[in-house]
C-alpha cells in the first residue's frame, strides 16, 4: 500500500514535470516566433534602405537633366507648381490673381493647368471648379469693365476717344491670348518632366508617401509603368493602409501584361480593407473596363 | 472483498498454457511453416527470435496439437546434464524407464537410432537452447543426422547465440523461423482476445487503439513485456479499486494508471 502511495506521489511529480516542459516548450517557440518576427521586420527596413540609398543615387544624377532647360520656364513652372502643393484654398490663388491683374492672373493658371491633371485626379476635379471660377472671375471682370467703359462712354468720353479704348482693348486682349496660347504649349511638353523631378526632390526631402503617389500617378499618366509601379510600392511601403498605392500598384501591374498578379494584390488587400473602391477596381479588371 | 481486477490481472501473467495462446494473423503463419517443415525430410528447424516473442507458446502449441498424430515429444525446460539428457531421449523412444544406477552410452543410443531408420520418425521439441552446452549440442546435431530423430530447437536472438545458429548448426538447419514483435495492431487484438477469451468483456470495452499506443510505445510489442505491463496496471487498478473506488472508471483505461504502470516498471523516470 506504502508502495502504491510512493508511485502515486512520484506520478504527481512525474505530471509537474512534464507540464513544466510543455510550458517551456510553448515559451520557446513563442519567442522564436518574436525572433523570426523580428527578423522580418528588420529584413524590411534594410530593403526600405536600399530603396532609399537607390533614390539618393537617382536624385544626383536628375538635376543635371534639369539644368539643360530654361531657367525662366522652370520658375515659371516649379513657383505655381510648389505653391500650389503647398496651399489647400483654391480660393486664394483665385484671390491672387484677382490681385495681380488679367495678365498676371492668366500665366499663373495656365502654367498649373497641364501640371494639375497629371498630379491627382480629385484636384483636378477641385482645380477644373476653380478654373470656372476664375474664368468666371475673368469673364466678370471683362463685363465690368465693358461695363465701365460703357458707362464711361455714355458719361464722359466722345465717340471718338471710345473707339480708340475698344481697339486698345481689342489688341491687349489679342496679345494676351496669343501669350496665353503659347505658355499653355510649353507647359504641356515640360512640365510633366519639371513636375517628376520637382516631385522627387520633394520626396526625397519630406519622405510623404503622397509625394510617392504623385510620382507614380505621373509616370503612371507617362505610360512609364514600371516606374509607376516602382513609385506605388515606395509609397506603400511607408504608408500600406492607403487605398491609392495598393490601387496605383495593381493598375501598372496590369498595364505591364500581369493582370493575374494585379487581381491577386487586389484580392489580398480587400480581404484585409474590405475597401469598396478596392472591390470596384477588381470587378473592372477582371471585366477588362479598365 | 476482493476486487473484479484480481483476475484481469493474473490473465496476463507469463505462462505457456495451451489455453492461454491467442490466435494471432503472424502467429499463426509462423505456425503453418512449423507444421509443414516438419513433413520435410529436415534433421532440424530452428526457432528463432527475441525473448518474448512467443517461441515457447508456439511450441508449447505445436506439441498439443501433433502428439495425438505423430511421436512427439516436449522439453519445455532445459536439461543440462548430458547423461539426464540421453537418458530422457532414450526413455521417450523406447517407452522405458532406465535405473538410476545405470547411464544411456551414447554410441549405444545412436547405433540404436540407426536401427530404427525408415521404420520411425520421432520429433524432439527442445526449449531454451541457448542454454545446452556446446558438447550437448554436438550430440543432438550427431543424433539428428540419424534421420530418425527430428530436433526443432529454440534460440533467442543475441549477439552469441546468433553465432550457433550460424556456425554450428549451418549445414543441418535447413529451415529458420524468426518470430517478432507483434505490430500495434496485433497487440491490440491480442490484448483484446485474450480479455474476451476469459470472459472480461467491459474491460475489453475500456481499452482503446490510443491506450494500446501508449503501451506500445514502451512494449515495442513484445508479449512478455506487455503481458508484464497489463499484469503492473490492472494490480495498480485492483488497489485503488479496493482503496479509493470513486478513481476509478469502467469507461476507459485512466491516463494517470497507465503513466504510473509505466513508471513502477521504470520505462519513464518520476
Amino acid at each position: 500500500m506504502d508502495n502504491m502511495r510512493e508511485l502515486e506521489k512520484r506520478w504527481y511529480f512525474y505530471r509537474a514535470k512534464e507540464s513544466l516542459r510543455s510550458i517551456n516548450i510553448v515559451a520557446f517557440m513563442g519567442m522564436m516566433s518574436l525572433a523570426s518576427y523580428y527578423t522580418y521586420t528588420q529584413v524590411d527596413v534594410i530593403k526600405n534602405l536600399f530603396n532609399e540609398n537607390i533614390l539618393v543615387a537617382e536624385a544626383k544624377v536628375e538635376p543635371k537633366k534639369v539644368t539643360v532647360e530654361p531657367i525662366i520656364l522652370a520658375k515659371i513652372v516649379e513657383k505655381p507648381v510648389e505653391e500650389h502643393l503647398k496651399s489647400t484654398k483654391v480660393a486664394d490663388v483665385v484671390l491672387a490673381s484677382k490681385n495681380e491683374g488679367l495678365d498676371g492672373s492668366t500665366l499663373h493658371v495656365v502654367a498649373l493647368e497641364p501640371v494639375i491633371p497629371i498630379i491627382d485626379m480629385e484636384k483636378e476635379s477641385r482645380k477644373v471648379t476653380s478654373k470656372k471660377r476664375v474664368y468666371k472671375a475673368t469673364r466678370h471682370n471683362q463685363t465690368t469693365q465693358r461695363k465701365m467703359v460703357k458707362a464711361k462712354a455714355s458719361t464722359y468720353l466722345t465717340a471718338s476717344e471710345l473707339s480708340t479704348i475698344k481697339h486698345e482693348i481689342k489688341r491687349k486682349s489679342r496679345v494676351a491670348s496669343r501669350n496665353t496660347e503659347n505658355i499653355k504649349k510649353i507647359n504641356l511638353n515640360g512640365s510633366s518632366v519639371n513636375y517628376i523631378e520637382t516631385m522627387k526632390k520633394k520626396f526625397k526631402r519630406s519622405k510623404n508617401p503622397r509625394d510617392a503617389l504623385l510620382l507614380a500617378k505621373a509616370f503612371y499618366e507617362k505610360k512609364a509603368y514600371s516606374q509607376s509601379e516602382k513609385w506605388a510600392l515606395t509609397a506603400n511601403k511607408i504608408d500600406s493602409s492607403n487605398d491609392e498605392s495598393w490601387h496605383m500598384f495593381a493598375k501598372s501591374k496590369l498595364k505591364l501584361g500581369q493582370k493575374n498578379e494585379a487581381i491577386k494584390i487586389l484580392e489580398s488587400y480587400y480581404k484585409k480593407s474590405h475597401s469598396p473602391k478596392t472591390k470596384a477596381l477588381i470587378v473592372k479588371i477582371k471585366t477588362e473596363r479598365l | 472483498m476482493t476486487s473484479r481486477f484480481e483476475n484481469v490481472k493474473n490473465i496476463f501473467i507469463d505462462s505457456v498454457e495451451r489455453n492461454n495462446y491467442v490466435e494471432l494473423e503472424s502467429a499463426q503463419h509462423n505456425y503453418k511453416l512449423l507444421e509443414k517443415s516438419l513433413d520435410k525430410p529436415l534433421k532440424m528447424i530452428l526457432l528463432f527470435g527475441k525473448p518474448g516473442t512467443g517461441k515457447s507458446m508456439l511450441l508449447n502449441k505445436l506439441y498439443h496439437n501433433l502428439k495425438e498424430s505423430r511421436e512427439i515429444h516436449y522439453f519445455d525446460a532445459p536439461i543440462l546434464s548430458e547423461k539426464e539428457f540421453l537418458r530422457r531421449v532414450y526413455e521417450a523412444i523406447t517407452d522405458k524407464a532406465v535405473p538410476n544406477e545405470l547411464r544411456v552410452n551414447f554410441d549405444g543410443l545412436l547405433r540404436f537410432c540407426q536401427k530404427l531408420k525408415g521404420e520411425r520418425e520421432i520429433v524432439f521439441l527442445l526449449d531454451e537452447c541457448q542454454l545446452y552446452s556446446e558438447a550437448l549440442m554436438e550430440k543432438i546435431r550427431l543424433l539428428s543426422d540419424t534421420r530418425v530423430i527430428k530436433f526443432v530447437i529454440t534460440l533467442h536472438k543475441t549477439e552469441n547465440e546468433d553465432i550457433i545458429a550460424k556456425q554450428h548448426f549451418k549445414t543441418r538447419i535447413w529451415e529458420v523461423i524468426e518470430l517478432s514483435n507483434a505490430s500495434e495492431d496485433d497487440l491490440y487484438i491480442y490484448i483484446q482476445k485474450k480479455l474476451i477469451q476469459k470472459g472480461f468483456v467491459e474491460i475489453s470495452n475500456m481499452i482503446k487503439k490510443k491506450h494500446i499506443r501508449f503501451i506500445y510505445t514502451y512494449t515495442y510489442g513484445n508479449f512478455r513485456e506487455s503481458n508484464k505491463f497489463l499484469y503492473t496496471l490492472f494490480d495498480i487498478y485492483e488497489y485503488f479499486d479496493e482503496n479509493r473506488p470513486h478513481k476509478v472508471s469502467t469507461e476507459k483505461l485512466s491516463k494517470k494508471f497507465l503513466e504510473m504502470t509505466a513508471l513502477k516498471l521504470g520505462y519513464i523516470d518520476g
